[in-house]
């Protein structure tokens, strides 16, 4: 298997598999979904709230927003309270906002973090109060996995795609209009060799337009399932790198204990 | 009512560009320019932006002031 970075922003990354089953990538995007644990926001108990939305509505919208750290909690399912929450598995923000004059919004990075979980944007509007408008609350954060909650996934977008492959039959007159008609514009006629040429083959959407409108038929439209590219979209909570690299340890740490448990089978 | 904080459908985070989109398709630009500039390239997140009427200054306005309430 060979990887190669095809592309990388702030929050997107590409990321080509060669000679690897699609199957294989796929387990990795659903580890990515899944599996990698993040905190949020779990609990809030709202002291005070004079502001125009409901507490559960605030409590949602704390939740949904992406958080950061948390590298030293516990999963609430391995921790001695057994669950219920305490200062090992679960990590304090509180906000506190009074209005001293009329629309002022409350950001996300208002919420003060008591313990190692802050939020990872601190653009995100919460609330917007009037003059003498109030909120106060405790939130606790707790890791998660996105199995359990939306709230839990790392990433917005996460998708696999085969390599598109376009064929070009020596047949081909340059009549041009497969490049005009192209819904992506990836053809173009190389004027030096006098040739159809693909410019970026991944942008194919595998539409086969191209296929219907040739009137020589000398234009094919396939796909190679062994190269795949894996995008991903992180929310904030972790790099796009970081999840990469731990769903490759999930996946090893799965394999490992199905191998015990089987190792274990034929033992006994 | 208020911005939400992400996208219903993929769960992008788009509550942090709201106001930099109002802002600038109130000045006219086309908001399909000011999206594009965003980062914000699936339609069910442009459609977050495009459907959403900020419905929490209508309801700010019912709010009564304490201070005139005291005086009243
Ligand atoms: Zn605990
Ligand atoms: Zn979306």
């Amino acid at each position: 298997m060979d990887v190669e970075v095809l592309g990388s922003t702030n929050d997107q990354l590409s990321v080509i598999f060669r000679g690897a089953q699609p199957t294989f990538v796929n387990a990795i995007r659903r580890i990515i979904m899944a599996e990698i644990p993040i905190p949020a926001i779990e609990k809030v108990y709202v002291a005070e709230n004079t502001s125009v939305l409901y507490d559960e509505i605030l409590a949602h919208r704390l939740g949904m927003i992406p958080m950061r750290g948390g590298e030293t909690l516990v999963p609430p399912d391995q921790c001695n309270c057994g669950g219920k929450g305490c200062g090992f598995c679960e990590s304090v923000l509180t906000l506190e906002v009074e209005a001293k004059e009329d629309n002022v919004v409350v950001y996300s990075g208002r919420l003060k973090a008591e313990g190692s979980v802050f939020p990872a944007n601190n653009d995100i509007p919460i609330v917007k109060l009037n003059s003498g408008q109030k909120i106060a609350l405790v939130a606790h954060a707790r890791l998660g996995r996105g199995k359990e909650h939306a709230k839990w996934q790392p990433v917005s977008a996460c998708v696999i795609k085969y390599e598109p492959v376009v064929s070009i039959q020596a047949d081909c007159d340059l009549c041009g209009i497969c490049v005009e008609r192209c819904p992506r514009k990836i053809l173009e006629i190389n004027e030096n060799e006098k040739k159809l040429a693909v410019r970026s083959i991944w942008d194919c959407s595998l539409c086969k337009v191209c296929e219907e409108v040739c009137p020589k038929s000398a234009i094919k439209v396939s796909y190679n399932d062994k190269t795949s590219r894996l995008t991903i979209e992180t929310t904030g909570s972790k790099s796009n790198e970081e999840l990469l690299i731990s769903a490759f340890d999930f996946l090893i740490k799965k394999c490992e204990s199905l191998k015990n448990s089987i190792g274990g089978a034929t033992n006994g | 009512m208020i911005i939400p904080v992400r996208c219903f459908t993929c769960g992008k985070v788009i509550g942090d560009k709201w106001e930099e989109f109002r802002k600038a398709t109130l000045s006219g630009r086309n908001p399909a320019e000011v999206l594009d500039s965003l980062g914000i390239k699936r339609y069910c997140c442009r459609r977050m932006f495009l459907s959403h009427i900020d419905l929490i200054d209508e309801a700010l306005q019912f709010h009564v002031h304490k201070k005139e309430e005291v005086n009243a």
